[in-house]
């Protein structure tokens, strides 16, 4: 799609919820490319160009990560951990997006650099808003690093 | 008169003088005679007589004689004479005339004697004069010798007068010559009544005394005496000085009875003194102003054997047990180099050879110009102090032996702790060659530690077959007392020794303490095997529950975990999509079929409410405790205002009491106010103005409406978790909220209640343990 706008990885393993979001992007109107990944491993494929994503220019990397913490094979801590660790990925905008409002949670992914904390909320229109103003924020109004804007 | 009668007798007259003269008194005494006869009578010769006697005075017994014959023949011719008449001469005139001669001449030779006896007299005197007058002359031809002496004599005699001492002179027959001023005062007599009178007669108590002695001494051997002497008449004591001279003495001597009687009463007070040193201390001496002993000390010398020889300078100094003489020499150089007091204690040796504990004691004696005239010291004998601080001793080792014991039983982590410490206290105490403890365990095991002389610090443990074990080798004295033990176990403490009489009463009732120390000892450590056996029985319990526990949490933290996340998801999907069916399908709806879709919504919504709430208790259950000073005022007047936003078409009257203060967690007690205020809010919905109170009564505060109340039978159902007394149509909630506050409430050690009845509102009271 349209390169300028860049991508949105969407980490997400529960069906309903890719959905639900993939709509509620789809009604905000975002020109963003969504690619949406369903664990951990998947997510870090696609980041780092290995597994099923294998050969992708890794120097393309999202606008931004809408990352869910609770997934199978690794945990959205774990990626988070590992995005910040690589030099490729410790730029990229990083928003936890979840169900859970533990302190624990909040502590950790702030602490690996998480840059926003997004309870999911369970009525649609709510979280049809929050979507639509993350997704309007995160791939319009911030400015990425540079290789967003790279022609 | 009297001139005239010396002159009359002493001067020479001449022959015709002296006739003439007895003519004109033959002649006088006769014409007057005759004038005076008719009044006198006849038989007078008074007149007649005084003549003869003046002439014979004056010429001697010619003259008187002369002058009597004339007066006869005055008599014989009276008669015829022309006054007398004319008469005859009678015989009786002629016995008259006879018996006037007679008498006249008599008179005439006694006045005649007299005249010479007068003239010789007065020649003697011209005579002795006339000596005089040569003797004088030739004194004076010796000049000015004699007037010196003379001037001297007068001075001398001055001198005597004004000196202090009495003096006195006596003659060789021992008569007062002289007595001075003095002498005067002091023998009560005026030199008149001395002067010339014998000695002995004057003072007859001086007869036989030591004074007459040294005044027959002196002039015997002619050589000054000097002597003191008491007197008894005048109760005093004198001292005199006898110079013999030449045919007597003088003598000077004063009244020293004042002095005398002083200088007495010094030597009884120092004799007093002496004998109150020598009563308090055994040894006194004294030395040079340097330290050196020069003087001879009686009681030193019978205290030590020493002579005066061996004592002498330095040499008192080997007196004192070898060991002790460096110190005390040092002690003694010191005080002198610091003019100061001397006290040190050492041992001196006695006459047998043994020595015995004194302290010495030394302080120096100034002159009055502040220099030190010499040291004064005594010894005292301080046996009894020395026994009675061995004694204290021999207390205070066996109490700290005890208190050791005692220490050791809440220190000794061991049975061999326990029994080294005991023994070795007991052992050396008492002083015995062995010290051993035996414990024999129910099922006969048999333990015995020994501490004994030859390792005094060493134990030794051994297990013997039995405890009636035989008593140690070659020691044939020995004491064993039991010890009370529990838990079936036997146990004594016993001593022994080489020597008789170790074990006399003190040392068993050492012994007895000791054992009974021991044996609670031995109990008590027993006791804390059993406890702590027990106790850690108890830890392991205790561990495994908490890893139960704990499992249990994790369990409960994962449960409520994947309860926030994946409980919460599925309601999302549900709303979700319903919303989106809601969208495709509204159109073809019946009216009743979007009614259950959107009752279906809105029950996924009250779920997702209620989990979050649940969410919230097990959090608050879960934070810690952070108590702080919280205005509760404020705090409640916040919530209150929040409220107010939230729902800003509702009439309420909140009214919080001023200066409402706890100890309590803000953010928990915040929770609380929410959920209380909250509730009070809702539930007063249906009033046109609504009532809230916050305030403190009786120590608890309150949160107080005049909403729907509620009956107060079902107030025991009120705290706990989703009940609901009220349709939730009508009052929406999800029953979390005064089970919120109940758990608050209850982490701060505080206590939730109730007031309430139907419509009457509800007061919710609380307190935060601590809380003020």
């Amino acid at each position: 799609m349209n390169a300028r706008y860049g991508t949105v990885l969407l980490v997400e393993d529960n069906a309903d919820d890719v959905d639900l979001s993939l709509i509620a992007f789809e009604r905000a109107a975002l020109s963003a490319q969504v690619v949406v990944a369903r664990d951990g491993v998947e997510a870090l494929d696609y980041l780092f160009g290995t597994g099923a994503y294998a050969g992708r220019d890794v120097r393309e990397q999202p606008r931004v990560v809408l990352l869910d913490l609770n997934l199978p094979k690794v945990s959205g801590h774990e990626v988070l951990q590992r995005m910040r660790a690589d030099p490729r990925t410790r730029e990229v905008p990083v928003v936890v997006l979840t169900s859970s409002l533990e302190e624990r949670d909040l502590r950790e992914s702030y602490r690996n650099f998480a840059n926003s904390y997004v309870r999911k909320p369970v009525n649609f229109d709510e979280f049809i808003e929050v979507t639509k103003q993350l997704g309007v924020y995160w791939t319009t109004l911030n400015r990425a690093m540079a290789q967003g804007e790279v022609v | 008169m009297r001139d005239a009668v010396r002159q009359l007798l002493a001067t020479p007259h001449s022959w015709t003088a002296r006739f003439t003269v007895a003519v004109l008194a033959a002649l006088v005494s006769t014409g007057l005679s005759v004038l005076f006869e008719p009044w006198v009578g006849g038989h007078f010769f008074v007149v007649p007589l005084s003549g003869v006697i003046l002439s014979a005075l004056y010429g001697g017994v010619g003259a008187g004689l002369t002058t009597t014959v004339l007066n006869v023949a005055g008599f014989v011719l009276l008669p015829y004479s022309p006054v007398a008449g004319t008469r005859p001469p009678l015989t009786e005139d002629f016995l008259r005339a006879l018996v006037f001669a007679v008498v006249a001449a008599l008179l005439s030779w006694v006045g005649a004697a007299l005249r010479d006896s007068y003239r010789r007299n007065e020649q003697a005197r011209l005579e002795a004069e006339h000596a005089r007058l040569e003797v004088e002359r030739t004194s004076a031809a010796r000049g000015a010798a004699d007037e010196a002496r003379r001037v001297a004599d007068a001075r001398l005699i001055e001198v005597l007068e004004r000196m202090s001492d009495a003096s006195f002179a006596l003659d060789g027959e021992w008569r007062f010559l002289y007595v001075n001023r003095e002498g005067e005062r002091v023998m009560g007599f005026p030199r008149e009544s001395l002067v010339g009178r014998r000695l002995w007669d004057v003072f007859p108590a001086v007869v036989g005394s030591a004074f007459e002695r040294y005044y027959r001494q002196a002039i015997e051997t002619q050589q000054p005496a000097e002597f003191v002497e008491f007197y008894p008449p005048f109760q005093a004591w004198f001292e005199v000085r006898v110079f013999p001279v030449q045919d007597g003495i003088s003598v000077f001597f004063r009244d020293v009875t004042a002095p005398r009687r002083a200088q007495q009463s010094l030597r009884e007070s120092e004799a007093r003194f002496r004998s109150l040193v020598l009563a308090i201390a055994q040894v006194v001496w004294t030395t040079s102003a340097a330290g050196l002993i020069e003087e001879d000390s009686a009681s030193w010398r019978t205290f030590t054997g020493q002579t005066f020889e061996e004592m002498k300078g330095h040499g008192w100094l080997n007196a004192l047990r070898p060991d002790d003489r460096a110190r005390t020499a040092s002690l003694w150089q010191e005080a002198l180099a610091r003019r100061g007091l001397y006290e040190v204690e050492y041992r001196m040796r006695r006459p047998d050879g043994t020595y015995t504990p004194v302290l010495a004691r030394a302080a120096p004696v100034l002159n009055a110009d502040g220099s030190i005239r010499e040291w004064m010291g005594t010894n005292t004998d301080i046996t009894a102090r020395k026994q009675a601080e061995a004694q204290l001793r021999g207390y205070a080792e066996r109490l700290e032996a005890l208190h050791a014991i005692d220490r050791a039983i809440l220190q000794a982590v061991s049975l061999q702790d326990l029994a080294r410490t005991a023994l070795c206290f007991l052992r050396r105490l008492i002083g015995c060659e062995e010290a051993s403890l035996l414990i024999a365990e129910p099922g006969e095991e048999v333990s015995r530690w020994t501490v004994s002389a030859e390792a005094p610090e060493t134990l030794r443990q051994e297990h013997p077959r039995s405890a009636g074990d035989a008593p140690p080798r070659g020691l044939p004295h020995f004491l064993e007392l039991p010890l009370t033990l529990g838990g079936g176990r036997r146990g004594a403490l016993r001593l022994a020794s080489t020597r008789e009489g170790s074990f006399d009463a003190m040392a068993t009732q050492v012994a007895e303490e000791v054992a009974a120390q021991v044996a609670i000892a031995v109990e008590q450590g027993r006791l804390r095997r059993e406890l702590e056996s027990h106790a850690g029985v108890l830890e392991e319990q205790v561990a495994a529950r908490t890893a139960e526990l704990q499992e249990a949490n994790a369990q409960l933290e994962a449960f409520s975990y994947s309860v926030s996340h994946d409980l919460r998801a599925p309601l999302r999907g549900i709303d979700g999509f319903l919303r989106l069916v809601e969208e495709d399908v509204a159109g073809t709806l019946s009216e009743r079929g979007r009614g259950y879709l959107a009752r279906v919504r809105a029950a996924a919504g009250r779920m997702g409410q209620l989990i979050d709430d649940l969410l919230k208790l097990s959090r608050l259950s879960r934070a810690p405790l952070e108590r702080g000073d919280v205005d509760v005022s404020s705090l409640a007047a916040s919530v209150a205002d929040e409220l107010r936003a939230r729902d800003p078409t509702r009439v309420v009257e909140v009214g919080i009491a001023p200066g409402l203060r706890a100890r309590a967690d803000s953010r928990l007690l915040r929770v609380a106010f929410e959920n209380l205020l909250g509730n009070a809010w809702k539930f007063t919905a249906r009033r046109e103005t609504g009532h809230i109170q916050v305030g403190k009564f009786d120590g608890a505060f309150f949160v107080r409406d005049d909403g729907a109340g509620f009956d107060m039978a079902y107030s025991g159902k009120l705290f706990a978790p989703f009940q609901r007394l009220h349709d939730a149509a009508e009052y929406p909630g999800t029953g979390i909220g005064l089970a919120t506050v109940q758990r608050i409430v209850r982490r701060h050690g505080g206590r939730l209640w109730t007031e309430a009845a139907v419509d009457q509102g509800a007061t919710f009271y609380f307190t935060l343990g601590d809380s003020p």
